[in-house]
């Protein structure tokens, strides 16, 4: 087979993967979802609270100390003191914000990258895709491609390549529409924001084999779900146990042998929470709204490589990919 | 040069083995369909006629046997290439149109993107689902979905058609179409088989006719030898008298 056609397969097979999308019982809800956060990302509006590249210095004054100073005092120093607030979904929630509009755009952008790209976005990217590989697989239409002259294992793979590039579209359409609403909203344009695009799809290609294996298995949308929903919340819990191991007082109270299984379950598992500090790192919120304390002191501790972490979690996916394609290629499947 | 198009030896495959819903769907069949052959396979329900389908596409693997298409083991994929299918209980995905279906099926089948756009509005117009290309299957009536099914085996021009009940649900028109097309293909000296109860229709065409009942080919001839000397329509007679000598205690088709 040639490259040109295997273009042509992948091509065809991104289209009929769209329309599979779009046809999905889900699609209504997930325009909501995307609507959702768009307006919530769009109706974001700030009350005095400056930008910080308008001051010479990010400094700002605290509460307490400007008390103290008094406002002449104060205005003679440069350093502004800031008593704003946010206002979200047309003024119906009122933040107090006592930093600056950067911060605060931050603290929006580390909070909507939990519905798109981080827990909450893969889980319900990972729902809405479940079904496609057992509908893929379902009687007629399978034996209607089986019948062609291209090899099982290279016919899922073109399907998940597919797949992979039809979330691609809606993490692309999702997030930059976020970051565009967010942007107007605030005034504040910060590109790092688009990193979630990629670690979505990261993520997704990490944990979307488990869905596919199940979807093979079973052909059953509904094991596919909550299989692969399961699975990511092993690995999440996985992912914390290894975190907390880095605390100082968790030698004592983790035997070796259970200190040893959480380790290696970690390196043989996708990892979704190294996956959101590298987000938080990338979008460059890690020091202002820092995750977890033991997740940053294993990072900081360099306990999480994120080279390493992305190339382990890829390994384990491809192996569950090829343990899909033995299933698939199984006699016993007839 | 190729002399078979399918050839079973001995072939057999039984599902639910060892179980008490056993089912023998073949039992050592073996049967050679010659190049250029048009063949109708008749025979009761859950005589195997399906089942033989599935194993000449390579859909079900034997228990027991060999099955050779176009010269080559049924495993070996490449050959589908040349082999066009109308599979029973069509049920395409809903979402798609008819050109979306072929299009997918057609780059599957190795045709290049630029023969597709061609290939597919030709297919489509030899079964009069020309206006209809850009419509949802899901709205489709069962005579429309034949006709894309149709379609889709034709895509190819392939040397190998395997049909399971090509002629179900259609219309007159529809059914015009497709005896056509059909004895187009035959002329052109393309192998055909056609698992049909439409017994008129195997008349009509075949050039040969195997009779199956219990997994088991009960007779394999040329239509003429079937027909013998009769004027009128012989196959329902005929098949009746075969089975009556080979179980006398009764046959019902």
């Amino acid at each position: 087979m040639t490259s040109a056609q295997l273009i042509q397969i992948i091509k065809s097979l991104t289209g009929e993967s769209l329309r599979q999308a779009f046809a999905s019982w889900l699609f209504p809800l997930l325009l909501i979802y995307c609507g959702l956060i768009i307006t919530l990302a769009g109706t974001i509006r700030f009350t005095n609270i400056p930008l910080a590249s308008d001051y010479e210095s990010a400094e700002r004054a605290p509460l307490e100390e400007a008390k103290r100073l008094g406002t002449e005092e104060l205005k003679k120093t440069g350093v502004p003191l800031i008593q704003g607030e946010i206002q979200i979904l047309f003024g119906s929630i009122k933040i107090p914000w006592v930093k600056f509009r950067e911060n605060a755009v931050n603290y929006f952008e580390t909070l909507l990258v939990f519905f798109t790209s981080d827990a909450a976005g893969i889980i319900f990217t990972l729902i809405w895709t479940a079904g496609f590989i057992p509908e893929f697989l379902q009687g007629f239409w399978w034996n209607m491609l089986r019948i062609r002259p291209i090899s099982l294992t290279l016919l899922l793979i073109t399907k998940t390549i597919a797949i992979f590039l039809v979330v691609l579209t809606y993490a692309t359409i999702l997030i930059s529409g976020t970051w565009v609403a967010l942007g107007f909203a605030t005034g504040v344009w910060e590109g790092n924001f688009l990193w979630a695009i990629p670690i979505l799809l990261l993520q997704f290609v990490c944990f979307f084999p488990v869905s596919i294996f199940l979807g093979t298995w079973t052909r059953s949308t509904t094991v596919a779900i909550f299989g692969s929903i399961a699975f990511w919340f092993i690995c999440w819990l996985v992912n914390h146990a290894r975190m907390n191991l880095f605390l100082s007082d968790a030698s004592n109270s983790t035997s070796d042998l259970s200190s040893w299984f959480i380790h290696f379950s970690y390196w043989i598992l996708p990892k979704p929470i190294d996956f959101s500090i590298f987000l938080s790192d990338l979008m460059g919120t890690m020091k202002e709204f820092p995750p977890p304390q033991s997740w940053s002191n294993a990072y900081e501790l360099g306990k999480v490589i994120p080279k390493l972490s992305i190339v382990s979690s890829l390994i384990s996916s491809a192996v569950v990919f090829w343990i899909a394609c033995i299933e698939l290629n199984n006699p016993s499947k007839e | 040069m190729m002399d078979c198009a399918l050839k079973f030896e001995n072939v057999s495959k039984t599902f639910n083995a060892g179980k008490s819903n056993e089912i023998r769907a073949i039992a050592n069949v073996s049967i050679a369909i010659p190049v250029g052959a048009t063949i109708g396979i008749v025979g009761p329900n859950r005589a195997g006629k399906s089942t033989f389908l599935k194993l000449a596409l390579g859909l079900l693997k034997p228990d027991q046997g060999s099955v050779y298409r176009l010269d080559s083991q049924a495993a070996n994929r490449s050959t589908l290439k040349q082999t066009g299918a109308v599979l029973e209980l069509p049920f395409f995905p809903s979402h798609l149109s008819p050109r979306h279906i072929l299009s997918i099926l057609g780059s599957l089948s190795g045709i290049s993107q630029e023969q597709l756009p061609n290939l597919i509005s030709t297919a489509l117009n030899k079964v009069g689902l020309e206006d209809r290309a850009k419509q949802s299957v899901g709205e489709f009536s069962r005579g429309m979905t034949q006709r894309l099914l149709i379609a889709q085996a034709i895509l190819a021009s392939p040397s190998l058609l395997v049909l399971d009940e090509p002629f179900e649900g259609l219309d007159f028109d529809a059914l015009h179409k497709v005896r056509n097309l059909l004895a187009d293909y035959r002329n052109q000296g393309k192998t055909i088989v056609i698992v049909s109860h439409d017994l008129t229709e195997i008349e009509n065409l075949c050039s040969h006719i195997a009779l199956f009942n219990n997994g088991k080919v009960l007779r394999y001839d040329s239509t003429d030898l079937w027909r013998g000397v009769s004027n009128q329509p012989f196959l329902e007679q005929a098949i009746m008298r075969a089975c009556l000598q080979l179980n006398p205690s009764g046959f019902t088709l």
